[in-house]
């Protein structure tokens, strides 16, 4: 079943954004994660669109205006380059195109574990925390104080 | 006196709600565009506003911010990322060229959707083949400083009646005039300075700031200002309108500076001393 995003964005538009997506975070062996095309991925991006689809419809337009044609069909030279201007503009439609894939992407699993992350909230397990160096605020205790009382 | 209060109910239908007490509790913006809504001949330029005060005095908290990157991660998934508050520049210090002043609060790292996406805005988190090696430098690392600026009030600052925008009842909507004072632009410059000294000597690099901020510290305060004096100020010392002595007013409106400090917890000091005020006047609450 499709998502409401899903079901508004054309079949070109999603092709392109998808094309976007791994162009702006892409799969690396290096670092053993996914780009922000795979699918689990994508389908999280298109799921969460919510109030930032009509200016990630916007975003793709664009990008496709400056690539002249549609994105994915664009050789990679004219993607790298149409992307490299429509960043450098800036706006709310750059603002929504990297939030809807960065959120997403920095949320999975896979990802989040290639960082040393754990894999989970810190609510409601909660973390223990070793005890830092209480000595340091020695000076700040001794100090005078610095504020007036209330009358 | 006020003998209740007139709403939209949820179907668009108007209802009246008698009271005995009305309470109004909107905040710096929703509290001068109810009453300067509800004009009446007695009221012509709002109620509650023989000061001519509601709505002016509108004061926020321009924050400052200023972060930069150390080496060492800073565990910032595992503890809450505002960690330490200093007053050390609250209080005026005529050796500076402004008055008041600020707190600063620490953060130490944020989690890695939030560094992405802030990274991404600022330019410095690169889109393609170098994204993963510069996000794994960033992550985790960032350690910041914003200074909590105690904006002054200024009668120019304000919120007005739109003229022409009105919500889906026709009710016109507020209009905010505000510029950020000379006074509260030094207070931030001389954050941001001190800021970064204390960041280069904790040894951060790449270091940013962003001052004002845009997404926080436009707390709304200060347009229904308490005092004793009547024609000076829109509630008395307990949150009693001057004029409507059945009419109180318990949010951040009431503030008179914005203090440099987040403003929740004296919005709910004022709200418990505003209830006692009234609970030991009961016998003569409208004298």
């Amino acid at each position: 079943m499709q998502s409401d995003s899903e079901a508004s964005l054309s079949a070109a538009e999603l092709r392109d954004l998808q094309c976007i997506a791994g162009m702006i975070i892409p799969a690396s062996t290096e670092f053993g994660v996914p780009g922000a095309d795979d699918p689990i991925i994508f389908a999280d991006i298109m799921r969460s669109l919510g109030r930032d689809r009509r200016d990630v419809q916007a975003a793709i337009s664009s990008l496709c205006a400056l690539a002249g044609g549609a994105f994915t069909d664009q050789d990679a030279s004219r993607r790298y380059a149409a992307a490299g201007s429509f960043r450098a503009r800036g706006g709310p439609q750059v603002t929504a195109l990297s939030r809807a894939i960065l959120q997403c992407y920095y949320r999975d699993d896979r990802v989040v574990l290639s960082l040393g992350l754990e894999a989970r909230p810190p609510f409601p397990k909660g973390h223990t925390l070793e005890q830092g160096d209480w000595s340091l605020l020695d000076p700040v205790r001794a100090r005078p104080k610095l504020w007036r009382d209330a009358p | 006196m006020a003998s209740g209060a007139i709403y939209y109910d949820a179907d668009g239908k108007e209802q009246v709600q008698p009271a005995e007490v009305v309470i109004v509790a909107c905040n710096g913006v929703g509290t001068p565009r109810m009453l300067l809504n509800s004009v009446s001949g007695r009221f012509p330029n709002g109620l509650a506003n023989s000061s001519g005060l509601v709505g002016k005095n509108l004061m926020f908290h321009p924050y400052s911010q200023v972060f930069g990157y150390v080496e060492e991660p800073l565990d910032s998934n595992r503890a809450p990322p505002l960690c330490l508050w200093s007053m050390e520049f609250y209080e005026t210090d005529p050796k500076r060229d402004f008055v008041r002043g600020y707190s600063y609060q620490f953060s130490r790292g944020i989690g890695p959707i939030t560094e992405a996406i802030l990274s991404d805005a600022d330019g410095r988190l690169p889109w393609g083949e170098d994204h993963h090696r510069i996000f794994r430098k960033l992550v985790g690392r960032r350690i910041g400083l914003s200074a909590i600026c105690e904006d002054l009030p200024e009668e120019h600052n304000r919120v007005t009646l739109d003229p022409v925008l009105k919500d889906g009842h026709g009710i016109p909507a507020p209009r905010i005039d505000y510029t950020i004072s000379e006074n509260s632009r030094r207070m931030m410059d001389h954050g941001t300075a001190r800021a970064k000294e204390v960041l280069e000597a904790a040894g951060a690099t790449n270091i940013g700031v962003h001052s004002p901020i845009v997404n926080g510290g436009w707390h709304l305060l200060g347009t229904a200002r308490m005092g004793t004096d009547p024609e000076r100020s829109v509630v008395n010392e307990w949150g009693r309108s001057h004029d409507v002595k059945n009419l109180f007013i318990v949010d951040g409106s009431i503030f008179v500076t914005s203090g440099g400090v987040n403003p929740t917890c004296t919005i709910q000091a004022l709200a418990l001393y505003i209830a006692d005020a009234m609970k030991q006047r009961l016998a003569t609450l409208f004298d």
